[in-house]
C-alpha cells in the first residue's frame, strides 16, 4: 500500500480498515498492527528524505500466502534496500519465519542474508530468534529445532553469527541452564554442528572424530573463550542447574523426522534444582557428562535441514548428453545401412546439425576417421594403441568419436577437450600406408593421430580443431608467485645454497573463455606477447645461472629445470600463436 | 570393507587424498571457491545440517576440502582439523585493502600453530577480476611471506566468481604434496 514513489505515507483509516480484515486475529495480526502503526505515524518528510530505499511493502500474512486484494500491492522485498532501512526489523523476521519466498530469493539464502553481519541484518537475525521459544528445552533440542525450520547453509561466518544468536536466545530462555553463559553455549553448539559435520557430512579417507576428541575439544574452547568464568573465583558466580537424565533414551526420542518442528518440552526433567558453581570441578564433571549425551546422540541421530529438500546444483550436462544420445541413434541407423557412404553420412550431418543450436554452421565437422591414441601423457605411451575406425563430431571444443562398427550399438569411444591443445597436420603422412594424417595434442601431453581420406580433409579437421581450441581456451591468469626455488629465482642474489625443486609446468586453464571472437584475438595476442617477454627474460637469466651453479651440485637441476621452462614457453608461444592466426583468418573472412 | 578396498585400489592406481584446510576472512570467497571447484563433479545433494565441506577429485588427487574456521574464542574446536592437513588454502579478497591487514594477522595465527609447520600454503589472491586489486606480487610482500623460511608456499591470482585459477592452485597442491615429505 506504501510505494515509494507516492507522496503521502498517511494511510486513512478507511484504508487501514480495507486491509484489516484481510488478517486473522492472530499474534501476527498484533504486530501488523504495530507496523502500521508506524508506518501511518511517519511524517511527510522522512519519507521523502528516503525515497529510494524507503520501499516498504504491506503483505498481509494469511495462511496460504493468497493474494487478497487489487489494492494491496506485493512488491519483493528488496535486501539490499533493507539494510539501508532501520525502520522495522520484526516485520522481515516474521516473514522469514513464515518462509515467505518474497522476502528472500530463496529459503537457502536467508543465512547468507541474516548473517552477512551488517548492523540491520543483526537485528532481523535477532528479532528472528526471538521468535522461537526454546524454554526448558535441551540445547541439542532447541539447536534441532532451528535447523528443521532455517537452512543452515552459508560461509563459515555467516553460519557462525547465526549460532551466535542462537545462543543468546537459548540462554535468554534458559538462564539457569547449566551453561551458565552465552559464551559456553555458542562454544557447545559451534561444537555441535562441527560434529554433525564431521560424521555425518564429510567425505574422504579420515578417522571421524571420537568422542573423547569432541569432548575435549569443547571443553577446551568452553575454557579458552570464557577466561572470566575460569579465573574468577567460582563461588561468587552460582546459579540454578537442572539435572540431566542419564538415560541414552533421548537419541531414540529423535525420529528420523527431527526435520519437523517438534515443539516437545523435555517434561521429563526432574525440576528439583540444585546449585553449582561455573568453572568448578563438578560443574565441569557434568558438562561433560552433557557432552558424552550429544555425542551419542548427533552420531546416531544426524541433524538435518528443513524436510523440503534445496534445489540441486545444475550442470548443463544434460542438453549434452540428450544430444549424445540422439546423434547416438542417428548413427546407429545409418551404420546399419551402410558406414562408408559418404551420401548418407550426409543426412546424418543435416540431422544433427538442426538439433544444435549453439554450432556455429562453417566451424562444424563430422566424418569417418582412423585414430590412434598415441601417448596417454608427455613420454608416457597410451595402453591401447591400435587404430580405430570411428565416426568423429566436433562440437565446440569437445570431440567425440563413436564406435562405427555395424553390429554393435554407436557408442562413445573416446572424447577430446580441445581446449588448449593444437591439432598439427602431418606433411609426409604418418606411414607410407597412412598419407593423410594429422595429430592433436593436448595440454597434459596426450597425443592422438586421426587418418583420413585426403589432404584437404586433414586441413579441414585440423583448421576446425585449432579454431575451437582458439575460441574457447581461456589464458592463464598470471602473476603467481611461490616460495619455491627453481634456480633463477632469490637464490642468484645470495651465496648460500638453497633446495633447488623439480620445475613442473602449470595447468592449463579448467573453465572455457566467454569471449566474442574479436575480444578473444586481443586477449590471446597479448598472452603470446606475455610469454615472449617471459621466454627473453628466461633466455637472458641462464648466463648467470650458468656462473652460479658451476661447481654446485644443484647444477644439473638447476639446468635441467630451465630447459623444461623455455621447451614450455616455447611450446605455449607456438600454440596461441597458432590461436591468433586461427581467429585472424575466421575475423578476415 | 569399501573403504578398505578402495584404499587399496587407491594404491593400485596412484589416486591420492589430500586433506585440505580453506580458511579465510568472510567474504573472501570461500564458499564461491568450493561451489565452483564441485560444479563439474558429480553431485550428491546432503540434507544434513553443517560446514562446507567438499571432496574434488582432480586429476587423480581426492581433494577433502575444509571451510570451518571463525572467531579466535572457539579455535579450540576447528584446530582439531590442523592435524593431518596437507595444504592450507587461504584466500584474500584483493579488493578489501582495509582487511588485508586483519587477514595477514589469521594467517600467521594459522601458520604458527606447530601442527601447520609442514602444510603447503595456497593462497588464493582473489577476486582478481575486480578493478583496483592488489596484484599477487602485492599480496606477497603485505603479508610478508619472503619471510618465511621453511615453508612452501604459492600465491596464485583466482577469480573464484567464474572459477578462473582454482584448478591451477589445486594442481600446484597436487604436485607438491610429496616435496613435504621429502
Amino acid at each position: 500500500m506504501v510505494k515509494t514513489n507516492k507522496p503521502s505515507v498517511k494511510l486513512t483509516s478507511a484504508q487501514k480498515e480495507a486491509a484489516l480484515p484481510f488478517v486473522q486475529p492472530t499474534k501476527k495480526s498484533k504486530s501488523l498492527k504495530q507496523f502500521f502503526k508506524k508506518i501511518t505515524s511517519k511524517s511527510l518528510s522522512t519519507a521523502e528524505t528516503q525515497k529510494t530505499q524507503y520501499k516498504l511493502t504491506f503483505i498481509p500474512i494469511t495462511k496460504n500466502n493468497e493474494t487478497v486484494s487489487e489494492s494491496t500491492e506485493i512488491v519483493l522485498y528488496d535486501i539490499e534496500t533493507s539494510s539501508t532501512t532501520t525502520t522495522d526489523i520484526t516485520e522481515p523476521a516474521q516473514r522469514i519465519w513464515d518462509q515467505d519466498t518474497t522476502v528472500c530469493s530463496s529459503l537457502d539464502k536467508v543465512v547468507e542474508w541474516i548473517g552477512n553481519g551488517k548492523e540491520s541484518s543483526n537485528s532481523i537475525l535477532q528479532s528472528y530468534m526471538s521468535l522461537f521459544d526454546f524454554k526448558d528445552l535441551k540445547l541439542e533440542q532447541a539447536f534441532r529445532n532451528l535447523c528443521s525450520k532455517l537452512y543452515l547453509k552459508g560461509e563459515t561466518q555467516q553460519i557462525d553469527r547465526v549460532l551466535l544468536q542462537f545462543s543468546a536466545r537459548y540462554f535468554e530462555c534458559n538462564p539457569k541452564c547449566i551453561f551458565g553463559a552465552v559464551d559456553v553455549v555458542h562454544a557447545i553448539v559451534y561444537s555441535l554442528l562441527l560434529l554433525n559435520t564431521d560424521l555425518h557430512v564429510a567425505q574422504g579417507d579420515y578417522k571421524k572424530m571420537t568422542q573423547s576428541a569432541f569432548i575435549k575439544n569443547t571443553m577446551s574452547a568452553i575454557s579458552s573463550g570464557t577466561p572470566a568464568y575460569i579465573c574468577s573465583s567460582p563461588s561468587s558466580q552460582s546459579f540454578d542447574w537442572t539435572p540431566l537424565q542419564r538415560i541414552p533414551s533421548s537419541t531414540s526420542e529423535i525420529s528420523n523426522e527431527s526435520s519437523s518442528y517438534t515443539r516437545s518440552v523435555d517434561s521429563t526433567i526432574p525440576r528439583n534444582l540444585s546449585s553449582l558453581s561455573i568453572g568448578s570441578k563438578t560443574w565441569e564433571m557434568e558438562l561433560k557428562q552433557v557432552l558424552k549425551q550429544m555425542y551419542s546422540s548427533i552420531r546416531h541421530c544426524q541433524i538435518t535441514n528443513p524436510s523440503s529438500p534445496p534445489t540441486s546444483i545444475h550442470t548443463n550436462s544434460s542438453r549434452v548428453s540428450a544430444f549424445k544420445r540422439s546423434v547416438g541413434s542417428i548413427i546407429k541407423k545409418k551404420a546399419v545401412s551402410d558406414n562408408e557412404d559418404s551420401v548418407t553420412i550426409k543426412s546424418v550431418r543435416s540431422s544433427v546439425s538442426s538439433s544444435m543450436q549453439t554450432t556455429n554452421a562453417p566451424y562444424y565437422k563430422e566424418g569417418s576417421v582412423i585414430r590412434k591414441h598415441l601417448l596417454a601423457a608427455k613420454d608416457q605411451k597410451a595402453s591401447h594403441r591400435e587404430w580405430k575406425q570411428c565416426f568423429m563430431v566436433i562440437e565446440r571444443s569437445q570431440i567425440t568419436m563413436y564406435k562405427t562398427c555395424s553390429t554393435s550399438d554407436a557408442q562413445i569411444i573416446e572424447s577430446i577437450d580441445l581446449k588448449h591443445s593444437l591439432a598439427t597436420a602431418l606433411p609426409s603422412g604418418y606411414s607410407s600406408q597412412r598419407q593423410h594424417a594429422f595429430t592433436i595434442e593436448q595440454s597434459n601431453g596426450s597425443v592422438h593421430v586421426f587418418q583420413t581420406v585426403s589432404a584437404q580433409q586433414v586441413e579441414e579437421w585440423v583448421s576446425i580443431c585449432n579454431y575451437w581450441a582458439a575460441r574457447e581456451s581461456k589464458e592463464p591468469l598470471v602473476g603467481g608467485i611461490s616460495s619455491m626455488e627453481y634456480g633463477w629465482g632469490q637464490c642468484l642474489e645470495n651465496m648460500s645454497s638453497t633446495m633447488i625443486h623439480e620445475w613442473q609446468s602449470p595447468a592449463s586453464p579448467y573453465i572455457s573463455s566467454v569471449l566474442e571472437e574479436s575480444a578473444q584475438y586481443e586477449v590471446l595476442r597479448n598472452y603470446v606477447y606475455e610469454l615472449t617477454t617471459q621466454l627473453d627474460q628466461h633466455r637472458d637469466i641462464k648466463s648467470k645461472m650458468i656462473s652460479h651453479f658451476t661447481g654446485s651440485k644443484s647444477y644439473a637441476k638447476a639446468m635441467n629445470n630451465w630447459e623444461n621452462k623455455s621447451h614450455y614457453l616455447l611450446r605455449e608461444i607456438i600454440k596461441y600463436q597458432n590461436y591468433c592466426n586461427s581467429i585472424e583468418k575466421s575475423l578476415s573472412l | 570393507m569399501g573403504a578398505n578396498m578402495s584404499k587399496a585400489l587407491a594404491k593400485i592406481f596412484g589416486t591420492k587424498e589430500m586433506r585440505i584446510l580453506m580458511l579465510g576472512l568472510d567474504a573472501a570467497g570461500k564458499t564461491t571457491i568450493l561451489y565452483k571447484l564441485k560444479l563439474n563433479q558429480s553431485v550428491t545433494t546432503i540434507p544434513t545440517v553443517g560446514f562446507n565441506v567438499e571432496s574434488v577429485t582432480y586429476k587423480n588427487v581426492k581433494f577433502n576440502v575444509w571451510d570451518v574456521g571463525g572467531q579466535d574464542k572457539i579455535r579450540n574446536l576447528w584446530r582439531h582439523y590442523y592435524t593431518g592437513t596437507q595444504g592450507l588454502i587461504f584466500v584474500i579478497d584483493c579488493q578489501d585493502r582495509n582487511r588485508i591487514e586483519e587477514a595477514r594477522q589469521e594467517l600467521y595465527r594459522i601458520i604458527s600453530d606447530r601442527e601447520m609447520k609442514d602444510c603447503l600454503l595456497l593462497i588464493f589472491a582473489n577476486k582478481q577480476d575486480l578493478p583496483g586489486s592488489f596484484t599477487p606480487a602485492e599480496v606477497t610482500d603485505i603479508l610478508g611471506l619472503a619471510k618465511l623460511r621453511e615453508r612452501i608456499w604459492y600465491v596464485h591470482p583466482s577469480c573464484a566468481t567464474t572459477g578462473d585459477g582454482l584448478f591451477e592452485g589445486l594442481n600446484w597442491l597436487s604436485q607438491n604434496v610429496k616435496a613435504i615429505y621429502k
